[in-house]
């Protein structure tokens, strides 16, 4: 049923998946920065460093959503789209570093050092 | 250019309609099946793209996925659920032409499928990327990858069992 083309195109799909994946998670660094984007423009950027520090932001774009700064992480807690998966995407983390809500243009993401967004948009 | 026949303009009109249907279905599909990953989708109504990149051109398959996409988004999403959608669509349509002209006789419906899912992916990754003006999406490409692996599987396994009974019933012949 498989041929040789539809295997190579498997592995090559593999393997692309994990260098993706295992390519950026070569530069862990110490210091965390939560960056958050309204309609494509950065609307805060706020250091993750200090773990002490808890924030709400509350954002009224075309929906509303909600944002919790806390624990040196970051998650949208609220939001009154239809499909709410930026609230399911849940807490962020070093790794699982980026959540959005399409609907209100918004995202928020953890970049380390602050550098890696320009190495990668390069 | 090849003149469109009526009898042409009809089943692709069909098409496109089984294709909102099945996103439709997808739609409800994907609320049934509690998969925390955002935005997740079988992606059934890419049997018809499947279909169309069998046994259409490639300007009546990229008609077929653009109406498509611009009639899902006007009843539910928007703008945004459109550029995303349409990008991933378009990506997708072209890849599989290219894989399939490039394979031949190597490469099964099945791996013609896989490929297209990834580069559906692909695409909704760009567009949003280039929207959200936040490269750090990219980080969620791999887990679409191997799902694209599973899924496109599956409706490429269904598609090679059903297509020959729709094509001798409408009497269509694979395309080149």
């Amino acid at each position: 049923m498989l041929k040789r083309g539809d295997i190579i195109i498997i592995i090559a799909l593999i393997v692309c998946a994990a260098l993706i994946y295992i390519v950026p998670a070569s530069n862990d660094s110490v210091s965390h920065t939560l960056i958050i984007t309204v309609d494509g423009r950065e609307y805060r950027r706020i250091d993750l460093s200090d773990v002490s520090y808890t924030e709400t932001i509350e954002i009224n774009g075309k929906y509303k959503n909600i944002i919790e700064v806390k624990d040196g992480s970051a998650a949208f807690v609220y939001a009154d789209c239809p499909d709410c998966d930026c609230v399911k995407s849940g807490v962020l983390s070093p790794r699982h570093n980026f959540a959005a809500c399409l609907p209100n243009r918004v995202s928020i993401s953890i970049v380390s050092g602050g550098s890696d967004i320009d190495a990668l948009a390069g | 250019m090849e003149r469109i026949k009526a009898y042409d303009i009809a089943i692709l009109a069909i098409l496109t309609t089984l294709a909102l249907v099945l996103s439709l279905f997808d739609n409800m599909l994907s609320l049934l099946i509690p998969i925390p990953l955002p935005g997740f989708k079988i992606g059934v109504a890419n049997l018809v793209t499947l279909f169309l990149v069998m046994y259409f051109s490639l300007p009546k398959a990229l008609c077929v996925v653009f109406l498509r996409c611009f009639i899902s988004s006007m009843y539910s999403g928007g703008v945004t659920v459109f550029l995303i959608s349409l990008s991933g669509g378009i990506l997708s349509v072209l890849a599989m032409y290219f894989i399939k002209y490039v394979l031949k006789e190597n490469v099964s419906q099945i791996g013609i499928s896989i490929f297209g899912a990834a580069c559906h992916n692909l695409g909704q990754v760009i567009m949003v990327i280039l929207l959200l003006m936040s490269p750090s999406y990219i980080f969620y490409l791999p887990i679409l990858l191997i799902v694209s692996l599973v899924t496109g599987f599956v409706i490429g396994f269904v598609g090679l069992h059903t297509y020959p009974r729709i094509a001798k019933f409408t009497k269509l012949k694979l395309s080149k």
